[in-house]
């Protein structure tokens, strides 16, 4: 597992970090993050007639930007003590958060522990129907360009529960053979407010991976409004297949939403992507995935689907320049498909 | 399988090798803390803690990794603080972000560097570097007449519609020739409504020895995108330093066209010197006037002051500044402080 480390040069963190716990104790603070700018003119599939274009220079379409703290504590006999806090912001404007009303530490604001056992974490953290959905696709959590988390959250996304979940307890089994479980948690905390839960289990060998994760969100924590009543579940099968010239990828998905403040949201959706990541050389690679999103309403199937095709270029291990194409269409009476292009670089620390 | 989301969501993305990448992060920031009487025009004194008045407080953090070739990326985020009250600064450049400093990603090589995000504009740089209190938002003449801190003249109390850097930007710099150096700036309005418009700005550089000289042109766009850029308008500002060893001498024009706009067209100048008394101290003064066109408005401001160097990194200062606008008391301002970078 790739490990970014990073030392601080300012004298003052470096007495902050010596001073942690007593002076048994060793630890390291790494301060890290992921940085992404682009600029492209975009555009949704729109109502016929309307002008939906936008030129912006935007942040995090391929990797929502961010900045974090994250710590090791080794206990000893196999036991470590880590602590994760990650923070979003927009690069283009320097908003803290992924909108204005997200929280400071959305990203991630953990505390867990892992041995033997496995591991076990509590606090803010993602939960697994966004991990699944990023792992089987070619464009992994791109909220900017990814067919399947574009039709799962934001705009088109039927989901309420975003991709983290506060009050929150996770616990994943060993590795045993490939094999992985996992367990979630995100707790109401109130009488009004009931818990979500979900499940993650997958398989790897070799070149082939497979994973399925089912969760209900039956409350909401901020920024996302609390469901009034209701639940939502997921359910995402996902698997991926790397022949070496080419990795390939599938999904297959169902929303189901119940009692639900909104009778549109209690629609069954279902959504599939296929996607392939192809290397160039040692440095490019060629990104396609195609994903269509069908919500099954009273009034008839209304499908959406959003092709992307994209060029990633390694400048570095830390730093890559991407272009995107992407187009998104809905089959209702009086939209036309929207088109979208966009360069960008990225960078970690 | 699961691996830690972040690791297995960068081997989604990236082609990464099994080796590390090291990269060092650069922590730096300034704090400046003063005491004294602070005064607006037409307003009252306050004896007041307050901060930044030299320059604004702020941390920052930044890094830079060689890509070879001679290219290089390097990215900054850095916020403001109010270390007075503890708060953060937001800054109307970033309509009030966290990162309101800077935030942004740049690739430089033999070609120059280009930048994307949120980065200086021309503008603040010329106005920062050809007035002897560089960026200090309450000594400085230039920068209160260009950002408007108390001037009290004008319906939106500053003469320039955008701010000391531009969010959404596309920026190119390009190397420097013979002592000559030129930036463009580009800001879409990231609207599809009517009477929306882009910003852009250019400015050129010459320097040679102790002679240094800048133009820059400004179109201010405006969005409803955000709150960074209010209003349309052109501004054509013209500085020039000279060093003579014993004094820097330092001049400034400023002219802005409000076009249609309900505001007043204006007219900015600015004279300053900052003269070396000893090693580590200097004097610094500098007039500055801001005239109306059509009302004959002004609002003058004249600040002397005297900043001694206690290490290359921090240092004391005492300043008075003295702010008389049209039909308005005049304003006094005494301050002593302290500055410090790390």
């Amino acid at each position: 597992m790739s490990e970014f480390k990073q030392k601080m040069l300012s004298a003052a963190c470096l007495a902050m970090m010596s001073v942690a716990g007593g002076a048994q104790a060793q630890s390291s603070v790494t301060l890290y993050g992921i940085l992404d700018l682009s600029v492209g003119s975009f555009e949704n599939a729109h109502l016929e007639g309307v002008d939906a274009r936008l030129t912006q220079v935007e942040s995090g379409k391929m990797t929502t930007s961010f900045f974090g703290f994250r710590g090791v504590e080794d206990l000893g006999n196999g036991l470590k003590a880590l602590f994760t806090l990650e923070s979003f912001m927009r690069m283009d404007t320097g908003a803290q958060g992924r909108n204005n009303s997200d929280v400071f530490w959305a990203r991630n604001a953990n505390v867990g522990l892992a041995g033997d056992f496995g591991k076990v974490v509590l606090g803010r953290m993602d939960n697994f129907l966004y991990q699944q959905a990023l792992m089987f696709n070619p464009f992994g959590g791109s909220f900017g360009f990814s067919p399947t988390i574009r039709l799962t959250y934001g705009a088109f996304g039927p989901d309420k529960g975003d991709s983290g979940w506060s009050n929150s307890i996770a616990y994943y089994m060993p590795n045993l053979s490939g094999f992985s479980f996992a367990g979630q948690v995100q707790l109401g905390e109130s009488e009004t407010e009931d818990d979500s839960a979900g499940l993650m289990a997958g398989y790897t060998s070799g070149p082939f991976a497979i994973g399925l994760g089912y969760q209900t969100v039956r409350s909401a924590e901020l920024p996302k409004p609390n469901l009034a009543s209701g639940k939502q579940s997921f359910t995402l099968l996902g698997t991926s297949y790397d022949l070496g010239m080419v990795k390939l990828f599938g999904q297959m998905g169902q929303y189901q939403g119940k009692g639900l403040a909104a009778a549109v949201d209690n629609t069954k959706t279902k959504i599939y992507q296929l996607g392939a990541a192809v290397p160039v050389g040692t440095s490019g690679k060629v990104l396609a995935s195609y994903g269509r999103q069908t919500k099954e309403l009273v009034g008839g199937d209304v499908k959406h689907t959003i092709l992307t095709l994209g060029y990633d270029h390694n400048l570095s291990k830390r730093t890559d320049v991407y272009t995107v194409y992407m187009r998104d269409d809905d089959n209702r009476a009086n939209f036309e498909a929207g088109n979208t292009i966009a360069f960008g670089i990225r960078h970690r620390f | 399988m699961f691996a830690k989301k972040n690791v297995v969501a960068v081997a989604a993305l990236l082609a990464l090798a099994a080796g590390a990448a090291q990269a060092q992060v650069k922590v730096y920031g300034y704090v400046d803390l003063s005491v004294g009487s602070f005064e607006a025009a037409g307003g009252e004194s306050t004896t007041q803690v307050s901060s930044g008045n030299m320059m604004t407080s702020f941390i920052g953090f930044s890094g830079s990794e060689d890509l070879g070739g001679g290219l290089k990326a390097e990215f900054t985020l850095e916020t403001f603080i109010a270390p007075d009250s503890g708060q953060f600064l937001a800054n109307n450049a970033s309509a009030g972000g966290f990162w309101g400093r800077g935030s942004n990603i740049a690739l430089s090589g033999g070609f120059g560097k280009v930048a994307l995000g949120q980065y200086d504009t021309p503008l603040f740089i010329s106005g920062l570097s050809y007035n002897p209190f560089g960026s200090s938002m309450f000594f400085s003449p230039t920068m209160r007449h260009y950002y408007g801190l108390g001037t009290g003249v004008g319906a939106t109390g500053r003469a320039l519609t955008t701010d000391t850097g531009w969010v959404n930007s596309v920026t190119y710099e390009t190397p420097v020739f013979g002592g000559f150096s030129a930036m463009a700036q580009w800001s879409p309005s990231e609207s599809s409504t009517d009477g929306e418009a882009d910003s852009f700005t250019v400015s050129a550089a010459y320097n040679a020895g102790p002679l240094s000289l800048m133009a820059v042109y400004a179109d201010h766009g405006v969005t409803d995108a955000n709150a960074a850029y209010l209003g349309e308008q052109q501004v054509f500002a013209l500085n020039g330093s000279y060093d003579f060893g014993a004094a820097k001498l330092f001049l400034q024009y400023t002219g802005v066209d409000n076009g249609d706009r309900d505001l007043e067209d204006s007219a900015m100048y600015q004279i300053g010197a900052s003269v070396p008394v000893s090693e580590a101290g200097k004097f610094l003064v500098s007039y500055g006037q801001l005239k109306l066109d059509d009302s004959d408005l002004k609002n003058k401001i004249f600040s002397i002051g005297y900043d001694h160097a206690l290490s290359k990194r921090s240092g004391v200062y005492a300043a008075f500044t003295s702010e008389r606008a049209t039909d308005l008391s005049t304003a006094n301002t005494f301050a002593v402080g302290v500055r410090h970078s790390f």
